[in-house]
């Protein structure tokens, strides 16, 4: 699949994405990041793509759309 | 101006710096000197799960879009007087550079104990963390020297990988420097869930190689065997490059809270440092350091905003974390010893704990697996 997602088994809850990017990120009851339905093609967006490289565990994946098939 | 804006070290601070430089309209080029071949990366994996089995995408720092030219060499000196960056390229021969301006982010680089033989196991670079993970892999045994974050981390993980594995420090417990002192027994105790056997208040009177393992040996008489020795005691400013630059105050790199560079009696012009290489000096005089991710990045999109004549942001509570035994540990603030800790909740199933730390009129939070809370703590909410 294509677009954001994120590692959860790297996630330590430290909240900068959902910071940087509210409307992209947000925090479960148990701390961790998810990425809010319907926003995981916002990789290219520029407060999002700081939020990516906001992370210290690098755990938002961003995979773009290969070239069509 | 004359000359580029050129940053030596690819660390954590320089992505931050760029990002902001960009994010606040400069246009200036940018030339960063790094010889990692790794670089630009982030460096809190390392220690974690890059240790065990992550690859390159896993501390990877993307900085495709913030137009950077990103050159490998060494800086080996500098003239501030004729700004003047005297560089060494992959062919080892020194050249000369003229900057316009130029930002000191060289990092630290890891402390070695007076007895330390050569050939121990360190972890500042990816590399390192490589050279470690192919070391204990197989379940070979490991002893660290030092239960800092670093040693503590590797502890943690190198275990959980099946490596036998010896905490050692001379400190009364774990973290002592990071926790001010507290939870030392819980992070004891968790350690040794974990299956790291732990020696404190241990003096090391010889690490010595013998064929093919090593051998710790204690003021105690206690002998460790182990097929790989890691020494994690610490790190000083990586500034010996600077040497003779008049940059240094003593051996260390001061630097104001914009970012520049001060020696005793002036404000270096033109040139600026950040992250881990600083040295600061307190309103009242002592000086000190912060190694940390959080700080690092406070500090290069502050030095951005400088630069560019922008408003300062507001300089967020100090944030540090690191990873014991499956557990996140989150320190928001500054603890201090013998201040006084309450523990504001606990769930026992999640086992995880927040603890409120109060010592004159300021507060600070450890959290243990406390992530909800902590979040609303630092996003003020």
């Amino acid at each position: 699949m294509t677009g954001l997602s994120i590692d959860q088994s790297r996630c330590q809850g430290h909240a900068r994405c959902y910071m940087l990017a509210p409307d992209t990120f947000l925090i479960d009851e148990e701390g961790y990041g998810h990425v809010i339905e319907g926003r995981e093609g916002a990789y290219q967006e520029e407060h999002v793509r700081k939020a990516v490289r906001n992370c210290p565990e690098r755990s938002i994946k961003v995979i773009a759309p290969g070239p069509a098939a | 101006m004359t000359g580029d804006l050129i940053v030596v070290g690819a660390s954590v601070a320089t992505t931050a710096f760029i990002e902001r430089m960009r994010e606040l309209g400069s246009g200036e080029s940018i030339t960063v000197l790094d010889n990692d071949p790794d670089a630009p990366y982030d460096r809190p994996p390392l220690s974690k799960h890059y240790l065990v089995d992550g690859d390159s995408e896993d501390i990877a720092v993307d900085w495709n879009g913030l137009d950077v030219e990103l050159v490998r060499a060494e800086a080996v000196g500098v003239n501030p007087e004729t700004h003047t960056l005297q560089v060494r390229g992959d062919d080892h021969r020194d050249h000369d550079l003229r900057y316009g301006r130029l930002v000191i982010a060289t990092g630290a680089t890891p402390v070695h104990l007076p007895i330390e033989p050569p050939g121990l196991a360190v972890l500042r670079t990816a590399a390192d963390a490589r050279r470690i993970r192919a070391q204990a892999s197989g379940r070979r045994s490991v002893a660290i020297v030092g239960a800092g974050a670093v040693g503590v981390e590797l502890a943690s993980h190198l275990a959980r990988q099946g490596s036998p594995v010896v905490l050692i420090d001379r400190a009364v417990g774990p973290l002592e420097r990071l926790l001010a002192g507290h939870l030392a027994d819980e992070v004891t105790d968790w350690l040794h869930g974990a299956g790291v056997v732990c020696r404190w208040r241990a003096d090391i009177t010889d690490i010595s190689q013998i064929g093919d393992s090593w051998r710790v040996e204690l003021a105690d008489g206690e002998r460790i065997e182990a097929d790989v020795v890691v020494s994690a005691v610490g790190a000083r400013p990586a500034v010996a490059w600077l040497a003779g630059s008049g940059l240094l105050t003593g051996d260390a790199l001061l630097a104001d809270a914009d970012g520049r560079v001060v020696t005793a009696d002036s404000v270096v012009a033109d040139v600026y440092a950040m992250g881990d290489v600083v040295t600061r000096r307190r309103p009242d005089g002592r000086l000190e350091r912060t190694e940390n991710w959080a700080a690092a990045r406070q500090q290069g999109m502050r030095l951005a905003e400088h630069i560019c004549r922008a408003p300062r942001q507001p300089v967020p509570s100090p944030y540090f974390w690191i990873q014991v035994a499956n557990r996140t540990i989150q320190i928001v603030g500054t603890l201090r010893p013998g201040a006084r800790l309450d523990l504001e909740a606990a769930n026992p199933d999640r086992r995880s704990a927040l603890y409120r730390v109060r010592a004159d009129g300021a507060t600070a939070w450890i959290g243990v697996n406390a992530q909800p809370r902590i979040a609303k703590i630092i996003s003020g909410s």
